[in-house]
C-alpha cells in the first residue's frame, strides 16, 4: 500500500478552507470585529482568571453577532450606508461593550492631551 | 508544512496573548496592553486568513511567527504573579 502523498496538515488546512471558506468569508470580518472588540473589552476589565475572561469575550461576541446583521440592516435602508461596509466597526462597537467603549474614549482623549501637551511645549 | 507552522504559532500567540489580557486591567500600562492587544488579534486574524481566505504563509512568514511564539514562551514566567510590576501603574 502506498503512503498518502498529501501530508495530514495540509489536508487538514483544505478542509478548513473548504468547509469555512465559502460560507464564513462574509461573516468572518463580523467574526474578526466582534472579536476586536471583545478583546479590547477583556484588556481593561478585571477578570477573575481564563474562564471568566473566555466567557467575558463569548458573551460579547454573541451580542455583537447577534445585533450586528439588524442594525446594518437599518442603516443600508434608512441612510443606504451599504451593509459590507458597517458591519466591521458596528460589530466592533457593540463588542466593546460599556467598560471597552468607556475606557477606549478615556485612553483617546488622554492621548490626544498628551500630544496636544508635546506639541504646545515644544 | 509552512501552513501548519504558521497556524500552529498563531495558535499560541492567540492563547498566550488572551491569558495575558485576562491579567490585564484600565490600570496597566496602556503601551502594554495595546501591544499584547494587536499581537493577539493578529494571530487571530493570521489564524483566519490561512483558513477562510486560503492565505499561504511562506517559510519566513511561519518561522517569524514561530519567533514570536518562543518569546511569548519564554516570557510567561514573568506573568506568573499578573501583570509585570514595570507595567502597573499606580491603580493597580
Amino acid at each position: 500500500m502506498t503512503e498518502p502523498t498529501i501530508p495530514v496538515s495540509a489536508g487538514m488546512i483544505a478542509l478548513g478552507v473548504a468547509l469555512f471558506g465559502t460560507m464564513a468569508g462574509p461573516y468572518a470580518v463580523l467574526l474578526l470585529s466582534a472579536l476586536a472588540g471583545a478583546l479590547w473589552a477583556l484588556s481593561v476589565a478585571n477578570t477573575a482568571g481564563p474562564r471568566a475572561g473566555a466567557l467575558l469575550v463569548l458573551r460579547l461576541v454573541l451580542t455583537a453577532v447577534a445585533l450586528t446583521g439588524g442594525l446594518a440592516w437599518w442603516l443600508e435602508s434608512s441612510y443606504q450606508w451599504p451593509a459590507q461596509h458597517t458591519v466591521g466597526p458596528i460589530a466592533f462597537a457593540i463588542a466593546l461593550g460599556k467598560e471597552g467603549r468607556r475606557a477606549l474614549l478615556s485612553e483617546v482623549r488622554e492621548l490626544r492631551a498628551w500630544w496636544r501637551g508635546e506639541a504646545g511645549g515644544s | 508544512m509552512s501552513a501548519a507552522v504558521f497556524l500552529a504559532a498563531c495558535a499560541v500567540l492567540l492563547y498566550t496573548g488572551f491569558c495575558r489580557l485576562v491579567h490585564t486591567s484600565a490600570a496597566t500600562a496602556l503601551c502594554a496592553r495595546l501591544a499584547i492587544y494587536l499581537l493577539t488579534l493578529s494571530a487571530a486574524g493570521c489564524a483566519a486568513a490561512v483558513l477562510v481566505w486560503a492565505y499561504q504563509p511562506g517559510w519566513p512568514a511561519a518561522l517569524l511567527a514561530a519567533a514570536m511564539s518562543s518569546v511569548q514562551l519564554a516570557s510567561a514566567g514573568l506573568w506568573r504573579d499578573g501583570v509585570p510590576q514595570a507595567w502597573r501603574t499606580s491603580g493597580e
